[in-house]
């Protein structure tokens, strides 16, 4: 099909209504062309920019939980016998980090994660973050944190290749949790139960330590949240190293 | 459009040429640090917690207040769980299927650990 257009033909110093047509329709297609380079540069800064930022703030955070744990003397429970429980810390601030997440399986992205107090969208962006409510590492309760799946340097990019029987570290400044991962499940993102403390028995008290990662799925559509469920096998001080876990990955 | 800005340049085209490729990279980094970061949370892909207003932790509601409109719904919410993976051994370990015989769950929850202040 073949659109005319029909154009008058004019003198230079005499602009016609076909001249003002065109320039009309040359404008809009400017304006389109623009908006497509908008939303190309949207993607640019989702898929890019937002993990470059992430990785350095991700890197003052980590050197900043670094230098707190080595400026301050850690309180060392008196010099037990191997398997001393590793002394509790204070609960952090809001918005401070305050421990490092390790998951071997996927250890390109969680090694040495840093876990920062809170889950506003600034904390998402230097690292994982720990719901307020819940438990702290190592305490009776749930330890509940969420991070991004993609974009802001993507942590939990691969939370779909973690199995069962997964173990995740958590390092505070005073000990080593070793947690086992036991279980999956796609929930709401009202479903605000699975980081109670007994996931899914409102009223009942906890008796054990367990871990909860929190994260979007689909992976680009957040519409739903991905949950992994996980319980404490493990706590020991740090002056006796870290698990053999740890050690093995060699990172 | 452009054409016209082209022609407002002042100065001779090696001018223009500058003066357009620094104003379109102050365009650029406008966009990357001040108008992208504002809309982002507004964008449908970045969520990743559960119940989008935890920047407050929800604080310890007494039980069995007066039913709102949340009750039922998360009651309703087993049967909107798409997919499970994992051992099932540890289903009574951390509660199985969402405690839809629990009775209502939700935000309703008992917090064990001291609320930061």
């Amino acid at each position: 099909m073949t659109v005319v257009i029909p154009v008058k033909v004019t003198g230079p110093n005499q602009p016609a209504r076909g001249d003002r047509t065109r320039r009309a329709i040359g404008v809009v297609g400017e304006i389109f062309i623009s908006l497509g380079v908008l939303l190309l540069l949207l993607c640019v800064y989702q898929l890019w920019w937002t993990n470059v930022e992430s990785a350095r703030a991700t890197e003052v955070v980590r050197s900043q939980i670094s230098n707190e744990w080595s400026s301050t003397p850690a309180v060392v429970p008196a010099a037990g016998p191997k398997g001393a429980k590793p002394a509790p810390i204070a609960r952090p601030a809001s918005g401070k980090g305050f421990a490092f997440l390790y998951i071997p399986r996927i250890d390109d992205k969680v090694w040495r994660l840093p876990v920062i107090q809170g889950t506003t969208l600034d904390v998402l962006a230097e690292g994982a973050g720990h719901y307020a409510s819940t438990a702290l590492p190592g305490q009776i309760g749930n330890f509940a944190v969420a991070a991004h799946r993609a974009t802001h340097n993507e942590p939990f990019r691969d939370i779909d290749a973690l199995k069962p029987g997964d173990k995740v570290y958590v390092e505070t400044k005073t000990g080593w949790y070793t947690y086992v991962l036991d279980r999956y499940k796609i929930v709401k993102p009202t479903d605000t139960w699975v980081i109670d403390p007994v996931p899914g028995k409102p009223n009942s008290t906890p008796t054990t330590a367990l871990i909860t990662l929190t994260t979007c799925n689909p992976r680009w559509a957040s519409y739903e949240r991905w949950i992994w469920w996980g319980h404490m096998t493990s706590a020991t001080v740090k002056a006796d190293g870290p698990p053999d876990g740890i050690k093995a990955n060699g990172n | 459009m452009y054409a016209w800005i082209w022609q407002k340049l002042p100065g001779a085209w090696p001018f223009k040429v500058l003066a357009s490729v620094v104003s379109a990279t102050a365009l650029v980094a406008l966009l990357f640090i001040v108008v992208f970061p504002a809309v982002e949370p507004n964008l449908p892909f970045n969520n990743v917690t559960i119940d989008e207003t935890t920047t407050t932790p929800p604080a310890p509601a007494p039980t069995g207040s007066p039913s709102k409109p949340a009750s039922p719904g998360t009651a309703a919410s087993s049967p909107t769980v798409i997919q499970e993976g994992g051992a099932p051994t540890v289903g009574d370990l951390i509660g199985g299927q969402g405690g839809s015989s629990e009775g209502p769950v939700g935000p309703v929850t008992i917090t064990p650990a001291p609320l930061p202040s």
